[in-house]
């Protein structure tokens, strides 16, 4: 029997007005499927749509047209209120930590806040968050820090720490490695990788870089002017790119990656 | 504490500075309150000139300056000459009344304004939105003197009470009637004054939540499925509040100054009518009190706004 993808995008669509008169297709018939345990690399230009596709599958926005499913369950016409119930099994960690963390709350308490939606109290909430975060490797000194006393790599794996608290079965990566270093990027991804090995979580790594796509995901998708141009294995990509998009991304890694 | 310390030393310096250059301007305009006797021929140049050495006029600023702080100091601010007293005790309960006007006309605009402003920017385009933008944009394009006059108006219809702050109540009645009494007079030019400032507030209130709304951390909260109220309580309006503080320290400051026009359409025997009584018998003392009064409002209110701004961004505090 066919496994249900557990994310999918149905032929997304999604129109911006700029000023009266002229529009910005930023989706246009995007297809996407997730299934259980695999990570689908989304690359593609700046402005191409990736993070449009991201916040339509993590439910912040709405599509214009299409829909998006969750265990074959099409959920965009669910109540807001069942809507919010669905919210923790799909969870987006944002390009930049830095803004998405609010630098007027602890690290520890913004860690903790999401599991307020399961009705549990500040002690339990603020233990489960202790436990996350030791987890993810971030010393019991960082729990009381605002997030612009930490390090960039730090405030990263509180956002990804916020992310996992609530036991999601997805998790949409928005350019998690942008802006920082080498070193810290490898041992990011290294952590990602070791999270989804035991929590079997299924991953949507969103990135220009394409190197760094290829090298966590199973399969990998390009997305030029809002659509999704190429979905394919990543062996297959990197050896037969059918678009002229791919074939665009790949000229621009020095030396290559076909070894 | 160095950033408390540092805005205190600040604000002392600014007092002292603004002080000087109160008095120095009062003292640069030609005459004084003696100089009008002039016009009397019978009050020798003589008299006139042993009259401004027994109250000290012809000294030099410096040391005139000198004896008004030392004045100061002991709680008296010079001497007013036309009432032949200190000009503490002429001031104190004009103050009073104004600040009590003042005072409820600000809070009575707050309390408006950030329900108000906060639900416009939390439902764009909505009713409340609409009906907050037809406000502020009515309230701007009325004049605060044509507004007390139309509302002067509908108090002579409705029979509110039209001037001043009391009405002469027999002896022996209660505080509580007297209370009554002031609050009914209170009302228009309180209305008034909320209505001037109404404009500025709701503005500022809507923008800064509708900025703060759309920061990567809101929509962040609400993707984790955190309830919108709990998060315009506990993210959105936090960082709503640093414009918002700023803006209250200085409705702070203008609680003195902001009043004196609606003290003198409704006859509120605040500081603005004393203020343009001493400026037209040339009362130097009770003009630079006077003045000096709402510089240090304004000083004092931007330091409770920095006070606040400590207090809330953990940024400043801890950064």
């Amino acid at each position: 029997m066919k496994s249900v993808p557990v994310l999918e995008a149905c032929h997304l669509g999604k129109v911006y007005a700029q000023g009266r008169r002229t529009i910005r297709v930023a989706l246009d018939d995007a297809s996407l499927s997730v299934f259980r345990g695999s990570t689908v690399a989304l690359v593609g230009k700046s402005g191409s749509g990736k993070s449009t596709l991201a916040r339509c599958l993590a439910l912040l926005e709405k599509p214009d047209t299409g829909e998006v499913r969750i265990q074959g369950a099409p959920v965009m016409n669910f109540s807001r209120r069942r809507l919010r119930q669905l919210r923790p099994r799909v969870q987006l960690i944002w390009q930049h930590s830095a803004f998405a963390l609010n630098p007027r709350i602890r690290a520890i308490d913004l860690v903790a806040e999401p599991l307020c939606i399961q009705g549990l109290g500040t002690k339990i909430r603020r233990e489960q968050a202790l436990h996350t975060m030791s987890k993810l490797g971030l010393p019991a000194a960082t729990a009381n820090r605002f997030p612009f006393q930490l390090s960039g790599g730090e405030r990263q794996r509180v956002a990804i720490a916020r992310a996992l608290v609530q036991h999601p079965e997805i998790i949409i990566l928005d350019e998690p490695l942008a802006g920082l270093d080498i070193p810290l990027q490898l041992q990011t991804a290294r952590l990602l990788m070791e999270l989804k090995a035991a929590h079997t979580l299924s991953y949507v790594f969103i990135s220009h870089d394409l190197r760094m796509a290829v090298s966590l995901a199973d399969r990998v998708a390009v997305m030029n002017a809002g659509k999704i141009v190429e979905s394919q294995a990543v062996r297959d990509l990197l050896l037969e790119p059918q678009s002229d998009a791919a074939r665009e991304l790949l000229n621009t890694i020095p030396g290559g990656l076909s070894q | 504490m160095n950033f408390l310390a540092r805005r205190a030393l600040h604000s002392l310096l600014l007092l002292v500075g603004a002080s000087v250059l109160t008095f120095l301007l009062v003292r640069l305009a030609p005459g004084d309150y003696f100089e009008s006797m002039r016009v009397n021929p019978q009050i020798s140049n003589r008299a006139i000139a042993s009259l401004r050495s027994e109250y000290g006029l012809d000294k030099p600023s410096p040391v005139l300056y000198w004896h008004w702080l030392k004045s100061v100091v002991k709680g008296e601010g010079g001497f007013s000459f036309v009432y032949n007293t200190a000009a503490v005790p002429i001031l104190w309960p004009r103050v009073q009344n104004t600040l009590l006007l003042a005072g409820c006309a600000t809070l009575l605009a707050w309390i408006i304004a950030l329900p108000v402003g906060t639900l416009a920017a939390a439902r764009i385009g909505s009713w409340t939105d609409l009906l907050a933008s037809g406000t502020i944009a009515l309230l701007l394009a009325v004049p605060e003197l044509v507004l007390g006059l139309l509302l002067l108006l509908l108090a002579v219809h409705v029979g509110l009470p039209a001037g001043g702050m009391r009405s002469p109540l027999p002896a022996g009645t209660g505080i509580w009637n007297e209370s009554k009494d002031i609050v009914g007079h209170m009302f228009l030019p309180a209305l008034c004054l909320a209505a001037g400032l109404l404009p500025l507030l709701l503005s500022h209130v809507r923008a800064s939540m509708r900025e703060a709304l759309q920061s990567p951390f809101v929509s962040a909260a609400l993707g984790f499925g955190i309830s919108f109220r709990r998060v315009l309580l506990r993210h959105a309006l936090p960082a709503a509040l640093n414009p918002l503080i700023s803006l209250f320290g200085l409705s702070l400051g203008l609680l003195i100054s902001s009043s004196l026009l609606v003290e003198a359409i409704f006859g509120w025997p605040g500081l603005g009518q004393l203020m343009l009584q001493a400026i037209a018998s040339r009362d130097v003392f009770l003009v630079i009190d006077s003045t000096m009064l709402g510089t240090a409002f304004l000083i004092a209110g931007n330091f409770v706004a920095d006070l606040l701004l400590y207090v809330s961004d953990p940024r400043i505090r801890v950064g």
